[in-house]
């Protein structure tokens, strides 16, 4: 291997972690050395691992459980928590209030974005050390980073509606982020976990419809991710909504297959 | 991109959607028609024709080939489509298989488990790959 300053020829990696109940998938092309890449991929995913044992509701000892029973306070948590708390309130009001992390029964659930939020971070330190050609599969929720030199990296495929472990998952289609100003795509849906997402606009917990997809592109990947979840939890009128936002676009599968668009959507097809 | 186009974004993709193969893969593709090739012999060009498939602008119906098991051609006929959308058919069906069958770095979809993320490992490489 030709050694210039301490740095290698690119070489390629990939590293999956199974971390909050879903695989992380890092995948792209490093010039430091076997051991530094490697030991900057575990201490990435050392974050996702901290942000689990934090937020987690189903781990009764996390501080996210132990606040939902009322027996601390946010003030009492790590910091990460207050932080989390008041980026869950800035995000339901610039959603006209269709992302919620505030339950009927008056409880805080961020898990909503808490994996797209530890997956950014997780990302954000793997730049800072130096490898930058990369992208991140945060069960299903993609980004790249700008300094991506390979063009299939930009494109990503978009799921069919239907569990990835059914006989007949498969792709929808394919956009291309390439000369974009977008890194991400963030998809809500129930083909993986059944009905999650409630509509936090009705009162109870009454799923949301209309949809049983969601797929949105942004510039970053927690923007996609509460998107997603907002238009799924909307319906068929984020179609409208979605187009007064800028820097988003998004697909959205009716339960019947039929697909709608945002205007600019059709633009990021791969060709 | 102004307001007005997303009707036509909207015919566009509904297509897309059935080139795509979701909810109308099993119009495309009944079980009963599909031969079983045994060992490594490659399956035979297919072409069959959708069934008359409603949407927001009528009905469209397609006629399909799949080669090598990817879709290579789709024809339309039937459409009942107005307003111009009809000649932006063919360019954008073309885009949409294009699309589809391309390479990409990245699969998303909703979120999966772990549970299904393993089962899914062996399952994306043999149909995506």
């Amino acid at each position: 291997m030709n050694t210039i300053h301490g740095q290698h020829e690119p070489k390629p990696f990939e590293h999956i972690e199974l971390a909050m109940g879903t695989g992380f998938s890092f995948h792209g092309r490093s010039s430091l050395s076997d051991s530094d890449t490697s030991i900057i991929l575990n201490q990435a995913c050392a974050i996702l691992h901290e942000a689990d044992l934090i937020f987690s509701l189903y781990k009764p000892e996390s501080p996210l459980s132990r606040l939902a029973r009322g027996e601390t306070s946010v003030a009492e948590c790590p910091p990460v928590v207050d932080e989390i708390w008041q980026a869950c309130e800035a995000w339901e009001k610039t959603t006209d209030g269709w992302f919620s992390a505030f339950t009927a029964e008056h409880t805080f659930d961020p898990s909503g974005l808490v994996k797209t939020w530890a997956a950014k971070r997780a990302a954000e330190y793997v730049l800072e050390q130096g490898i930058t050609d990369f992208t991140l599969n945060a069960g299903g929720d993609v980004m790249i980073a700008d300094g991506v030199t390979e063009a299939i990296d930009w494109r990503m495929g978009i799921s069919k509606p239907v569990s990835i472990a059914a006989d007949d998952a498969g792709v929808l289609t394919v956009v291309d982020l390439h000369r974009t100003p977008f890194r991400a795509m963030a998809t809500s849906g129930s083909a993986e976990r059944g009905a999650h997402i409630w509509n936090p606009k009705a009162g109870g917990r009454q799923p949301a419809g209309d949809f049983i997809q969601v797929s949105v592109i942004a510039r970053d990947l927690v923007t996609a991710d509460v998107w997603a979840t907002a238009a799924f939890a909307e319906g068929e009128r984020a179609i409208e909504h979605l187009n007064r936002v800028d820097d988003i676009e998004a697909l959205f599968v009716y339960a019947d297959g039929q697909l709608a668009a945002t205007n600019g959507f059709v633009n990021l097809f791969a060709k | 991109m102004p307001s007005s186009n997303w009707k036509l974004g909207a015919a566009v993709l509904g297509i897309a959607s059935v080139a795509g193969g979701i909810g109308v893969n099993a119009i495309l593709n009944p079980p009963t028609t599909s031969s079983t090739v045994s060992g490594s012999a490659v399956e035979p060009d297919k072409t069959v024709t959708s069934d008359q498939i409603p949407y927001e602008y009528g009905y469209v119906e397609l006629t399909v080939t799949k080669s090598a098991g990817k879709l290579s051609t789709i024809e339309i006929g039937g459409s009942t489509a107005t307003d111009g959308r009809q000649q932006a058919y063919p360019i954008l069906v073309e885009e949409a298989i294009k699309a589809q069958g391309s390479n990409f770095g990245n699969l998303g979809g909703a979120t999966y488990t772990v549970d299904a993320f393993k089962k899914a490992l062996d399952n994306a490489i043999s149909k995506l790959g």
